[in-house]
């Protein structure tokens, strides 16, 4: 089959440097107790700059990413244990993964060494119910862990009562590391945890607001591999900035230069709901038509700070010097953390979460849109089969699939293949080239 | 009729009572969702507050709008919304609980028109310091918004009134709830339940007359029936029925832990200087469901198992909706938390139909457990 190039594409640049960041995170982690870093449970979600006043830590996520995503079979049983705890398919993915590595007593374990890393505490900032009551059970199970978590405000219109709860409850906890470590709390290092975090995600945001570029610079899978940083909870680290500063310089560049993502560009598309977390071609499986993922509302929210004007334009959290708030203090840092956490978060509002993405699909110039409908994953569910309707009321030709983020046996290889095949014909797209299975390996 | 059968046509004829309310007072009619919804505002602008319920009857109108993996009782809810059974409801709110319930307002929203709608940011970390301001302040816009959207005004004297007629509507149902301590309670859990439900959906001065009511007649007749195995239920469930059902095995539930039930009521207003936050204070400290116990170590477990021991519980169904993961959350640690203590318990799942036989078989099953356990 004959297929039409029409763009010129190149590696990422940067790649090499992520996948050396990437190595070193998971060595710091394991070396934590070798050089006294207290070792801290959670991290995917928003602020571990907090920690930083602390001083030297390493975060374990309870988000599944490492080795153990790989093993399809061990997935699977990682499900079926947190079935039987009672934990059923409707809870939280994280949870019953983490729960479903915990009772193997593989949960932080140094899959090199054998060694199990255990936390000292928990701490999180979350807006998802599934991950605050899931933090119950991290403490049940590591027998009283210590643990803390911050309400990331779910509003439904901007107000000032949400950035003072917001910054008492920062206030609260920091009160609270400093009692429950006995460590001191250095402020300047705080400031520079933060002051890293914003500017990450506002490079982040860049990343995502350069895709609005014809042919697509990047596409979601190169997109989801850079923000395994984030997952790992370490864009308060300086040399992850500089990774992600450089990641949206090198963006840039490839969207002014025409650089694409596929070179057989013809049809945009916006993935939203949670993809596999565990190796799947669900993303790029589009591909053989000449089709790219380019992005979702879903992702960039988690680690963008941006508002979406309603033309679908972004306006993106001004850097730290730019939005004219005091940074001295401890009061200053945390009043700036709930200032850019209440006023440039658009994913705690459900109606948003619908308008904008209408919004999105005329600036990104969307051919169409995906959604997978995560039996897993509620919380990312909410307002999906909504922004189904008003897409498809914008012009929008939409498809779905159901499936589970982290259980591989909920995924239906040969069910989601046709769907995307009759999708992309409905689109009036023929294969370009053959398509690859949508797992990397058997469950 | 007595006070009892009233409750249950009350409950049974709802939408009736809500339009014959409006005709009769000229009032307007706001429905709702979450019991954390500050209630006493509405009332204080004299409307009627009534808290939107499933009917239990199939659907399929919510499936375009609720990816089917949402809890039943919100789909319910938004199926009688779109089947235009709330056609009276001159608006809707709810306060911030779970994904589900903020899914069905919005879907409301987007599909069910209204004159008013208020989504109550209500803070899900109630311990925290900063808690009482910002549900101080969700009161204060709430009641903003109800004068400028409806056009009503609220006074401080309206709001005061408000909050006595409640207080005095919960204490008063506190009391009957208090006699199913006794040995043989004079009162089923069904009646219990069909008397919060009519609460939540009558006029309060008129259901608290119906409480007074109620008590006189338990205390003049003595009980006709056997009390049978001592239960609690707790979780989620909006249907008497399924407590009948119970009931009807030869047993009574003499307490349980449901926002149809006791964690709607139980506790009155704290004193304070503040109207507002006396108000608060009164959502903030209410025996929390699971989407507001989320600080720290749980909570309900223990809180579920003083109950029990206070009201003599035998044994415990813990029910939920199906697809309810706040309430399957704490399960497990409630489950653990009861049988440690002697307390047998068993987990039930409610889809929007009840089948109802299926139900008395799994009860049943339980009750031979518990009577094991008691013998
Ligand atoms: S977003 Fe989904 S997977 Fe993540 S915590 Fe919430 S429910 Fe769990
Ligand atoms: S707490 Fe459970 S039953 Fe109640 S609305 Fe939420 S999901 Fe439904």
């Amino acid at each position: 089959m004959a297929v039409q190039q029409k763009y010129p594409t190149k590696p990422i640049e940067c790649w090499g440097k992520l996948e050396d960041l990437r190595r070193r995170l998971v060595k710091d982690t394991y070396s934590a107790r070798e050089r006294g870093d207290m070792v801290v449970l959670g991290g995917p979600g928003p602020l571990p700059s907090l920690l930083c006043g602390l001083g030297g830590f390493q975060l374990l996520s309870p988000m599944p990413i490492g080795p153990d995503m790989q093993d399809l079979r061990l997935l699977t049983k990682m499900n079926e244990l947190a079935t039987t705890q009672g934990y059923g398919n409707d809870c939280c993915a994280t949870l019953r993964i983490a729960l479903g590595s915990m009772i193997l007593d593989r949960f932080g374990m140094n899959k090199r060494t054998g060694e199990v890393l255990k936390p000292d505490i928990h701490f999180e900032s979350l807006a998802c119910q599934g991950q605050m009551k899931a933090q119950q059970l991290y403490q049940e199970y590591y027998s009283q862990l210590p643990s803390y978590v911050v309400e990331l405000p779910w509003q439904e219109e901007p107000r000032q009562a949400d950035v003072d709860y917001l910054e008492s409850q920062l206030h609260e906890a920091v009160e609270w590391l400093q009692k429950t470590t006995g460590r001191e709390y250095d402020d300047e290092l705080l400031a520079e945890g933060w002051i890293n975090e914003w500017r990450s995600r506002i490079y982040f945001s860049r990343i995502m607001e350069h895709q609005s570029a014809i042919p697509a610079p990047i596409d979601q899978k190169t997109m989801a591999s850079f923000a395994t940083l984030m997952w790992r909870g370490a864009m308060h680290l300086p040399e992850v900035m500089e990774f992600y500063k450089e990641a949206a310089d090198e963006v840039a560049v490839r969207a002014r230069e025409g650089i694409a993502a596929l070179a057989t560009e013809r049809c945009r598309l916006f993935h939203e709901g949670p993809v596999p977390w565990y190796p799947s071609n669900v993303l790029r499986y589009f591909n053989r038509y000449g089709a790219v993922c380019i992005g979702s509302w879903l992702y960039t929210t988690e680690f963008g700070n941006f508002n979406i004007n309603e033309d679908g334009s972004w306006d993106i959290c001004p850097m730290p010097e730019g939005l004219g708030l005091p940074l001295k203090t401890r009061d200053d840092i945390l009043h700036s953390m709930a200032v850019v956490f209440t006023a440039y978060n658009p994913r705690p509002k459900l109606s948003a979460r619908i308008d904008n993405r209408v919004a999105m699909s005329r600036h990104f110039k969307l051919d169409g849109a995906v959604f997978a409908l995560d039996r897993g994953c509620l919380g990312n569910t909410c307002g999906a089969m909504e922004s189904i309707v008003a897409l498809k009321d914008a012009g929008i030709p939409v498809m779905s699939y159901q499936g589970a983020c982290a259980n591989p046996s909920e995924l239906d290889q040969g069910e989601i293949i046709s769907r995307i095949d009759a999708f992309m014909e409905n689109l009036g797209l023929e294969a370009l080239e053959e398509g690859r299975p949508l797992l990397q390996s058997e469950v | 009729m007595s006070a009892a059968d009233k409750f249950q046509q009350a409950v049974a004829d709802r939408h009736q009572y809500a339009q014959e309310w409006k005709k009769r007072t000229g009032g307007k009619v706001v429905g709702y969702l979450c019991t954390y919804v500050p209630e006493e505002i509405f009332y204080a602008a004299g409307m009627l507050p009534v808290r939107i319920i499933g009917s239990h009857e199939p659907e399929s109108v919510t499936s375009p709008y609720v990816f089917g993996m949402f809890c039943s009782y919100c789909r319910d809810c938004l199926a009688q919304g779109l089947q235009g059974r709330y056609d009276y409801l001159d608006g809707v709110s709810t306060a911030h609980c779970c994904v589900h319930s903020y899914q069905t307002f919005d879907s409301w929203k987007r599909h069910i028109p209204a004159e008013y709608f208020y989504y109550v940011s209500m803070p899900q970390l109630i311990k925290s310091r900063g808690a009482q301001r910002s549900m101080l302040s969700e009161i204060e816009v709430l009641k903003e918004r109800v004068e400028t959207d409806l056009g009503l005004s609220i006074s401080s004297p309206q709001v005061e009134q408000a909050m006595k007629v409640y207080d005095r509507n919960r204490s008063l149902m506190r009391r009957v709830y208090e006699l199913r301590r006794l040995d043989n309670p004079p009162i089923t859990g069904a009646q219990c339940m069909n008397m919060v439900i009519a609460s939540q959906i009558m006029d309060k001065q008129e259901h608290s007359q119906l409480v007074e009511e109620l008590l006189k007649d338990l205390e003049a007749h003595s009980p006709k029936r056997e009390t049978g195995v001592r239960l609690m239920v707790a979780g989620h469930t909006d249907s008497v029925d399924v407590i009948s059902v119970i009931e009807g095995l030869g047993t009574t539930v003499v307490a349980d832990d449901l926002c149809f039930g006791s964690r709607y009521f139980w506790n009155t207003t704290p004193d304070d200087n503040d109207l507002f936050v006396a108000m608060a204070r009164r959502y903030l400290e209410r025996p929390p469901c699971p989407m507001k116990d989320l600080h720290g170590v749980r909570l309900r477990p223990r809180y579920l198992l003083e109950m029990a021991k206070d009201f003599g519980v035998q044994g415990a169904i813990l029910i939920r909706q199906q697809f309810c993961d706040p309430h399957e959350y704490d399960m497990p640690a409630v489950k653990r938390m009861l049988e440690e203590n002697g307390i047998p318990s068993i987990d039930l799942e409610q889809d929007i139909t009840i089948p109802l036989g299926q139900l008395r078989t799994r009860v049943e099953a339980h009750l031979e457990l518990v009577q094991q356990e008691i013998a």
